[in-house]
């Protein structure tokens, strides 16, 4: 219970995101994982060696499960955009958002791991089942694609 | 690793992703024998509530019958003043046969001596 609780305190807004990539509806993302962690806690699965890993994998089964029954929603809706900025740039936020959802799956799940879960590359290797050099790689290649779509919201240092 | 990853990492992490729905407070099947307890000792609790209420609902409903002793029949005076018990008496102690048919005659016959009796009231009159 206390440790479903906390992968959920720890990894739940990154598994929404996750979620989200796969799905246009927000309030969808939000069911699935909660969905996977309700499973957890209910004891309908055991808690896994790598939970992680799990949860990443779970939460993409249940969406793309998910993404059928919503087939007939075509277009992106702006008003459920899933960041929150501290900046208040809802503009910016749009912008990741539809970046993130356009880069290949293995990139996405590999940058939201590393950012919004704050997993290390061998926690994300581990995870996604992957040798550490390909994960760093992926997260490489996905971080560059995110900074040149987001240039006009982000001044780098000379 | 470029030198500018960690600054656009920063700037990445301050947009928030949208946290999940709470978890409800679920108590799971890994500790079903707390709950098994529990409903035991709620149906054992029922149980003699029930048990006393029925038995004390039984004994206010008992017929008298069942809880008081009858009580002894009255000494039939007429008894006492029979034909064979008399001829009895008369057999075996003669002397004593008018004393008892004076105590059958005052036992069976109306009492005047009272002062309100009806025969001293028609006796007056």
């Amino acid at each position: 219970m206390d440790e479903v609780g906390r992968l959920c305190g720890q990894h739940g807004p990154a598994l929404v995101l996750y979620a989200r990539s796969f799905l246009w509806d927000m309030g969808v993302a939000e069911d699935v994982v909660h969905g996977v962690f309700l499973k957890l806690l209910r004891g309908q699965v055991a808690m896994p060696d790598v939970p992680v890993a799990y949860l990443y994998r779970a939460v993409r089964n249940t969406a793309l499960n998910a993404r059928r029954d919503e087939s007939r929603k075509a277009s992106f809706d702006e008003r459920d955009c899933c960041f929150e900025s501290v900046t208040g740039n809802r503009e910016a936020a749009l912008a990741l958002e539809s970046a993130l959802r356009d880069l290949p799956c293995e990139q996405r799940e590999v940058l939201i791991m590393r950012v919004w879960s704050q997993m290390t590359l061998q926690e994300v290797a581990a995870a996604t089942g992957v040798p550490p050099d390909t994960a760093a790689s992926r997260y490489r290649y996905g971080l560059a694609k995110l900074r040149e779509r987001l240039k006009p919201f982000h001044k780098e240092s000379p | 690793m470029n030198d500018q990853d960690p600054r656009f990492e920063e700037f990445l992490r301050d947009f928030h992703p949208r946290a999940p729905k709470p978890l409800p407070p679920v108590f799971g099947p890994r500790r079903p024998w707390r709950w098994l307890a529990a409903a035991a000792v709620l149906i054992l609790g029922c149980g003699v509530i029930a048990d006393r209420l029925l038995e004390k609902r039984t004994l206010r409903n008992a017929p008298p019958a069942l809880t008081a002793r009858p009580a002894p029949p009255a000494e039939n005076p007429a008894r006492e003043a029979s034909l064979g018990r008399l001829s009895q008496i008369a057999m075996e102690d003669p002397s004593a046969l008018d004393a008892a048919l004076d105590q059958a005659s005052r036992d069976l016959l109306p009492r005047f001596e009272r002062r309100n009796s009806t025969l001293s009231v028609l006796a007056k009159e």
